[in-house]
């Protein structure tokens, strides 16, 4: 894994440089934009972090470049700025997330694998199931002719179910899977979102896709 | 906040008379002088008239005089009688504006040479003996209940003292006039004036009311965009225009000018933030990164507790320097950059993401309940969710660090009406009921928290800032069975409305 870094403090892009080797990954260093957006459309890497401050000019207009030159390599914004409207305006530009200085290395490993993670499930881009489309890459949802949009977590459910078609899925399974933790006997967390699902998907169509099985949890997919 | 830090509101100033308002003392003042000039032109014109009056009597007394004289003369000695003096007047025409009169004759010593009536006057009262030095008539106004006349209006008479010689004697002819006539008129003129002088003042006082307003309405603009001032409307520019008087324009431009004096001063502070976060983040970050990423292998064991504890403060630091930089932002006054919409829900489980590490960090279970059913699911708040997510962030982290090992911070939801609640439960040792309220205040920590040393004591502060900028309120209080539980209550978007669009003035005030 090839991962650019474009930061003008050199100490903070040696360490940042130093840390990443030592977690396995390959990781260049420059420190301007100018070189940075040069170098992410010549080299393929598989990721860039980007500083939102450099001396030459704005991250964001590096961001918005890079996307206008169909470079889409995952970009994660580094920013010590921690005002909103930076960050929106970062994640308009075509950041696919941000990171506020100081942070935690291991949040921002976190955050890095994560992405990494998004870039290979972007490669099969569509997931389907009968007249249900999901576009990873848009993160939105169509079945039939209606389009939904789908909030960060209504989307992690339903990819989980869609790449876990016609199996009983525990509530424990699910907890577990799109929200790293294990809810509660009694929270009602899962079924919250189940039903949210639900009312965009399946209200109005006659072959429901998300089935509740009683005691045990819930099910995806046609039923015969 | 500090009191001393709020600005004092200026004293009005207060005297013994009530301050009037400047438009009420404009039409006073209109009032006084059109007042004072209508009084004196009415009593100089009233002189003048009385005067006038007075010459036309004398006038007409002096034309008659003469012939009259000349009658008497020939009445002398002994037709002098009453009668015979009345036919005589009777036969001279043109009295004109004398209604009534009677005439008589003195010699010298003040005797009534009127054969068969006393004297309807007192010779003391006439100026014989003036007229007589001088060989001219003298005039004057007596107040001879007059005449016999019953004419309320005659009070005077006025009165001509002729002299004239008869048979080498001096005598005088007195004539005296009734002025009834000319003080009916002069009565008509002062009730003419008196009206003018009450109904002038009053339409002095309309006038006057509306033109003082005209005259100050501009002063009123002005003082609604005082009134208005304020760290939120700072961009909004005081149109000036350029038809408004001298005065007022040149009011204006000051104000406008110091409008955007406050304004560059308000953009100074915000890079100077804006500096500052940039300046302390960097070397925490390179400190923080350096610390994290340095190769731990072989190194002694003090030594690695030793960078453990440098990479805990230099996160401390980070934390605390976002919680100012957040605080100043949610104080600054300047309200909400922009309102997005935000399910209450995702909030919820967005924090629950956010706060998952520190809490099994101290072994605490996260437990949330959500909003549930067709209409409370899809219940939104309007807002700034980076702001919204601190918020409910910075109860549950407080939550986890009082919460026993093993123990389950519960965060529930309920939708009241136009509001959905948060409930953040914990089962730590609760808050000392007299600190219910002072536990919002900075660095505001019980023992218990400076004990456990984390926090930093903003986090209270910071959440119930976001709470009021979003028009909600947290309220803090203890569970039955041990625990604190933090409310917060927030206003939910209807479902007609749109969030309010205040992105639009957003690149105005950064």
């Amino acid at each position: 894994m090839r991962v650019l870094i474009v930061e003008d403090n050199p100490k903070m892009a040696s360490s940042i440089q130093r840390g990443l080797r030592e977690h396995g990954y390959a990781a260049d260093v420059c420190h301007t934009g100018f070189e940075g957006e040069d170098l992410a459309v010549v080299e393929p890497y598989n990721l860039i972090l980007l500083d939102l401050m450099l001396p030459d000019r704005d991250g964001v207009e590096v961001c918005r470049n890079l996307r206008r030159r169909c470079v889409d390599t995952p970009i994660l914004m580094l920013t010590a700025l921690s005002g909103t409207e930076n960050k929106v305006a970062g994640l308009d530009a075509g950041a696919d997330d941000y990171l506020t200085k100081p942070f935690e290395f291991d949040e921002l490993l976190a955050r890095i694998r994560a992405l990494l993670r998004r870039g290979e499930a972007t490669e099969g881009r569509m997931l389907e199931c009968d007249d249900l489309k999901l576009d990873l890459y848009t993160r939105t949802a169509k079945r039939g002719d209606a389009e939904h949009e789908l909030s960060n977590k209504e989307f992690a459910l339903l990819e989980y179910f869609m790449r876990n078609p016609n199996r009983v899925l525990s509530r424990a399974q699910i907890g577990e899977s799109v929200w790293d933790m294990n809810f509660e006997v009694g929270s009602n967390v899962i079924d919250v979102y189940v039903s949210q699902l639900r009312k965009k998907l399946d209200r109005g169509h006659e072959r429901q896709l998300i089935h509740t099985v009683k005691g045990a949890g819930y099910r995806f997919g046609i039923m015969d | 906040m500090n009191p001393e830090v709020q600005p004092r509101k200026p004293r009005r100033p207060s005297g013994l008379l009530p301050r009037l308002s400047l438009r009420l003392r404009l039409t006073l003042w209109v009032v006084a002088i059109f007042t004072l000039i209508q009084w004196t032109t009415g009593v100089i014109f009233w002189l003048y008239q009385r005067a006038a009056i007075r010459e036309m009597y004398e006038a007409v007394l002096a034309e008659k005089a003469e012939p009259l004289s000349e009658g008497v003369s020939n009445l002398f000695p002994d037709d002098l009688h009453a009668a015979n003096l009345n036919s005589l007047a009777q036969g001279e025409l043109g009295w004109g504006v004398i209604s009534r009169y009677a005439l008589d004759v003195f010699d010298e010593a003040g005797k009534s040479q009127v054969l068969d009536r006393a004297p309807f006057v007192d010779a003391a009262d006439l100026p014989i003996r003036e007229a007589l030095k001088t060989g001219a008539p003298a005039y004057t106004w007596l107040d001879l209940e007059p005449l016999g006349s019953t004419d309320p209006a005659a009070h005077s008479t006025a009165t001509i003292v002729y002299p004239f010689e008869q048979d080498g004697r001096r005598y005088v002819l007195v004539i005296a006039a009734s002025d009834a006539f000319a003080q009916r008129q002069l009565a008509l003129l002062e009730r003419v004036l008196a009206l003018a002088g009450v109904i002038g003042p009053l339409a002095a006082g309309v006038a006057g009311w509306f033109i003082a307003g005209v005259a100050i309405s501009p002063l009123e603009r002005l003082r609604g965009f005082a009134s208005r001032l304020g760290p939120e409307s700072i961009g909004e520019a005081l149109g000036v225009d350029e038809a408004e008087s001298k005065e007022v324009a040149r009011l204006s431009w000051e104000l406008e000018e110091a409008r955007q004096r406050i304004q560059a001063a308000f953009k100074a502070q915000e890079r100077f933030l804006s500096n500052v976060s940039h300046e302390i983040k960097t070397p925490i970050s390179v400190m923080l990164i350096e610390a994290q990423t340095l190769p731990r292998e072989g190194l002694p064991e003090d030594v690695n507790a030793y960078l453990d504890s440098v990479e805990e403060e230099m996160l401390r630091l980070g934390r605390l320097v976002e919680s100012f930089l957040t605080l100043t932002r949610v104080q600054d006054g300047k309200g909400l950059t922009r309102e997005l919409e935000y399910p209450a829900n995702d909030m919820v489980m967005d924090c629950v993401d956010h706060c998952l590490a520190l809490a099994e960090q101290y072994r605490v279970r996260l437990s949330p309940r959500l909003l549930e059913g067709e209409h409370d699911a899809d219940t939104i708040v309007c807002g700034e969710p980076e702001l919204l997510r601190t918020l409910l962030d910075n109860l549950v982290r407080n939550a986890i660090r009082f919460s026993p090992q093993g123990q389950a911070v519960e965060i529930s939801m309920q939708r009241v009406n136009a509001s959905v609640l948060f409930h953040v439960q914990d089962r730590g040792p609760g808050i000392p009921p007299d600190q219910l309220t002072a536990i919002f205040d900075r660095f505001a920590q019980t023992e218990e928290e400076q004990r456990r040393g984390r926090g930093h004591g903003l986090g209270l502060e910071i959440a119930q800032g976001i709470a009021e900028l979003h028009g909600g309120r947290i309220i803090a209080d203890n569970r039955e069975g041990g625990g604190a539980v933090f409310t917060v209550t927030l206003p939910v978007k209807e479902d007609e409305d749109d969030c309010p669009d205040v992105e639009a003035d957003a690149d105005e005030r950064v």
